[in-house]
C-alpha cells in the first residue's frame, strides 16, 4: 500500500470533483462549497485508519461532507430557497424554459417543507443519483433501510406536492437576511 | 407527480447539472485546494485545534495583508494571472441575485435598502472566549462608503493608458485573458486585466529596459532608499498621470528582487507596496505595486484601474463593541452567547456544530482582543455593482493555557446590519466522522 501521503493525495485526487458538485449543490457561493471539501478532507486526513474500501470511498466522504455541511448551514431550508431561486433563474433563463414557473415553485416548496434529513435524501437520490446500498453507506445504515426511507421520503414528497398543486402559496424565494 | 417527472425536474434543477470537470478544475485549481486543505492538517486535531489558533487560510483571506499581496502582485505576472484565472468569472453565474441594480443603485440614497453581499470574507470557523476587556478608544467610527467604477471597455482603456504612458502599438486581447499594448519583454507594455480577487479591472505596466534615459535593468543588491518619500511622491504622480483618482494608504518598502524579462535572475529594485485609500480610510484589498530603478523612475507599476468618488454613501455603522459581538454571534447554539461580555472579564461565546446528534461539549479558543481600525474593503454586490465598505478590524491574541501561540486578525462589517444581507459562511469541522461501512 502506498504511503499516506500519496494515498491521501490519490483520494483526493479522485473524489475532490464529486465533492465539488456535492458543496455547490447545497451552498450559495462556490467559496463556501471549496471550503467544505477541503474540510472534509482535513477530517479525512484525521481519520485516516478509519478509511473503507476503495468502491465504498466516495459514499464515506459523502457522510463526513454531510456533517460540515451540518455546520455551515443554520437550516436547510434557507440553502434550499437559494437553490430554488437559482433555479428558477436557469430555468426561466431558457430559450423554452421546460417547466413553468409555479411547478418548480411547488417542487421547492415541498421539498423545503422536508426535514433535512429527508431534503438529503432525496439529493443523494436524484442530484448525487445513489442507489439505495450507496445511501445506506452515506447516512450509515443499510440497503434496506435506506430504500425503505427513501421510499417514505419520495411519498412524503409526491403528497406535497399534491396539496401544492390544491393550494399553490408563493415561495419565499429572496433570500432570507441573517 | 410521477417519479419520473420527479426525476427529470430534480435534474432540472441540479445547481451543477452543466459544470464539466474542466469548468471544476478550472474553478477551484488542484494546488489552490490542496493549499487549503494542507493548512488544515498542519492545525492540531479538532479538541486543539479551536483552542490553539484559527485555520492560517481562513484568516488569510480575511486578511490579505499588504506584503502578501505584493508577494501576489511580483509573481502576478504580465497577463499571466488573468488568462489563467479568467474563468472563474463564470462562478458568479452561481450568485443569488436578491437585490437588483435598480433597487440598490438607482440614487445611491441608501439609507434604508438593504444589500446583498456577494463576497464576503468567512467569519472564523471556531469557538471564542474572550478572556479580557478590550480597548476600542481608538475606533473612529466612521467611514463611507464609495461604490467603485471602472472602465466600460478594457480596450479602449489600455489603449489610452499606452497612450499616456507612451507605449506604441495597438491592444491585442480579450476581455476574458486581458488587453495588452506593446510587449511585455523588454518593454514597454501596459496590459489591463480582471484582479479575480474583487473583480475588478487591475492594470500593469512595464517600463522599456532598453532605450529611454533611466530604464535599465535594476541594480543587482540595491540596499533600501532611505528616501521612500521621494518614490512615495512619485508613486503617487505617476497613478494621477494615468488618471487614477485614489490616493495610496500608508506604504511599505523593500529592495526586494524583480524579476525582468532581459534582465536576468538577480534584479533588484526598490518596491513599493501600498493598499489604496479613500478619505484617508486605507481600503484592505486593493493594492498598488511600483518598482523603481536606481534613478527613482517607475519601471514596473501594478494598480487596480478604478474610479473612487470623492464623496461617498454614509451608512449608518454600527458600533465596534456589536462588531465584535458578532465574531462570534454566528451559529451560537453550543454556548449561549451573552451579548454583556464586552463589559465583562470572562465571557465564553460560541458556536459549534450543528448536529443534533453532537451533544459533547465544544472546545473553546481563548482570543483577548487587543485592538481595533477601520478598513474599506471591495466588496462585489449581487447586482454586480462594486463598493468599498466599512470594515471594523480586529487585532488580538490567541491564547492556549495562558501561553500565547499567535494572533488573532479578523474584520466585521461596520455597516449596521439590517443594511447588509450577508450569506452564512460560518465553517466548523465535526468531531465525528461516519462509521466506516461493515460488511457482513
Amino acid at each position: 500500500m502506498a504511503n499516506k501521503d500519496e494515498e491521501f493525495a490519490r483520494i483526493v485526487s479522485t473524489h475532490r470533483n464529486a465533492l465539488l458538485r456535492y458543496g455547490l449543490r447545497r451552498l450559495d457561493d462556490h467559496s463556501t462549497a471549496e471550503d467544505l471539501v477541503a474540510d472534509t478532507f482535513v477530517v479525512v486526513w484525521r481519520h485516516f485508519n478509519d478509511l473503507p474500501q476503495r468502491d465504498e470511498e466516495l459514499f464515506w466522504l459523502y457522510g463526513i461532507a454531510g456533517r460540515v455541511l451540518s455546520n455551515l448551514l443554520r437550516s436547510r431550508q434557507r440553502s434550499l430557497l437559494l437553490e430554488g431561486r437559482l433555479a428558477l433563474e436557469r430555468e426561466l433563463g431558457l430559450d423554452t424554459p421546460r417547466y413553468s414557473k409555479e411547478d418548480i415553485e411547488e417542487l421547492m416548496q415541498a421539498l423545503g417543507a422536508l426535514s433535512p434529513e429527508q431534503q438529503e435524501l432525496i439529493q443523494l437520490a436524484y442530484w448525487e443519483k445513489l442507489s439505495y446500498r450507496e445511501i445506506g453507506l452515506v447516512i450509515g445504515c443499510s440497503e434496506k433501510a435506506g430504500g425503505i426511507r427513501l421510499s417514505r421520503t419520495r411519498k412524503a414528497l409526491r403528497n406535497l406536492l399534491n396539496e401544492a398543486s390544491a393550494e399553490v402559496t408563493p415561495i419565499p424565494l429572496l433570500k432570507k437576511e441573517i | 407527480m410521477n417519479d419520473e417527472k420527479l426525476a427529470l425536474m430534480m435534474e432540472a434543477i441540479d445547481p451543477v447539472r452543466d459544470l464539466t470537470d474542466e469548468t471544476l478544475e478550472d474553478l477551484f485549481p488542484h494546488k489552490d485546494l490542496m493549499t487549503k486543505i494542507q493548512a488544515g492538517i498542519k492545525e492540531p486535531a479538532p479538541e486543539q485545534s479551536r483552542v490553539a489558533s484559527v485555520p492560517v487560510w481562513r484568516r488569510a483571506s480575511v486578511m490579505a495583508t499588504a506584503a502578501a499581496l505584493a508577494a501576489v502582485v511580483a509573481v502576478g505576472g504580465f497577463l499571466i494571472d488573468a488568462a489563467t484565472t479568467s474563468s472563474q468569472f463564470a462562478v458568479l453565474s452561481f450568485r443569488p441575485s436578491g437585490v437588483t441594480a435598480s433597487e440598490f443603485g438607482g440614487s445611491h440614497s441608501a439609507i434604508g435598502t438593504t444589500l446583498t453581499i456577494e463576497s464576503v470574507v468567512a467569519p472564523l470557523g471556531t469557538l471564542y472566549r474572550f478572556n479580557s476587556t478590550p480597548t476600542f478608544s481608538s475606533t473612529s467610527g466612521a467611514a463611507s462608503s464609495y461604490e467603485l467604477t471602472g472602465p466600460s471597455d478594457l480596450s479602449v482603456e489600455v489603449q489610452r493608458l499606452a497612450t499616456i504612458l507612451n507605449v506604441a502599438g495597438t491592444a491585442t486581447g480579450s476581455d476574458s485573458n486581458g488587453w495588452q499594448v506593446g510587449t511585455a519583454l523588454g518593454g514597454p507594455a501596459v496590459s489591463l486585466y480582471n484582479d479575480p480577487s474583487v473583480n475588478l479591472p487591475r492594470a500593469s505596466y512595464i517600463a522599456p529596459v532598453q532605450g529611454n534615459a533611466g530604464s535599465v535593468c535594476p541594480i543587482v543588491g540595491d540596499p533600501l532608499d532611505t528616501n521612500t518619500q521621494a518614490m512615495q511622491t512619485t508613486a503617487q504622480s505617476f497613478l494621477t498621470q494615468v488618471g487614477m483618482t485614489y490616493t495610496l494608504a500608508t506604504p511599505a518598502f523593500t529592495a526586494a528582487p524583480l524579476p525582468m524579462p532581459l534582465c536576468g535572475l538577480n534584479a533588484s529594485a526598490q518596491q513599493l507596496t501600498a493598499t489604496i485609500a479613500a478619505s484617508g480610510v486605507p481600503t484592505m484589498n486593493l493594492v498598488v505595486h511600483m518598482a523603481f530603478n536606481e534613478n527613482g523612475q517607475v519601471i514596473e507599476a501594478d494598480f487596480p484601474d478604478v474610479n473612487l468618488p470623492v464623496t461617498g454613501v454614509n451608512y449608518p455603522l454600527q458600533s465596534a463593541e456589536a462588531a465584535a459581538s458578532s465574531l462570534a454571534a454566528y451559529e451560537s447554539s453550543a454556548i449561549q452567547w451573552n451579548a454583556n461580555w464586552f463589559s465583562a472579564t470572562t465571557a465564553v461565546v460560541g458556536h459549534g456544530p450543528l448536529s443534533t446528534e453532537k451533544k459533547t461539549a465544544p472546545s473553546i479558543t481563548a482570543v483577548t482582543l487587543n485592538g481595533v481600525t477601520i478598513e474599506l474593503a471591495a466588496t462585489e454586490l449581487n447586482n454586480g455593482s462594486h463598493w468599498l465598505l466599512p470594515r471594523y478590524v480586529f487585532t488580538g491574541t490567541i491564547l492556549n493555557d495562558s501561553t500565547s501561540t499567535g494572533r488573532f486578525l479578523d474584520s466585521v462589517s461596520a455597516i449596521e446590519p439590517k443594511y447588509v444581507n450577508m450569506p452564512s459562511t460560518n465553517v466548523g469541522l465535526p468531531d465525528d466522522v461516519p462509521a466506516p461501512p461493515v460488511h457482513p
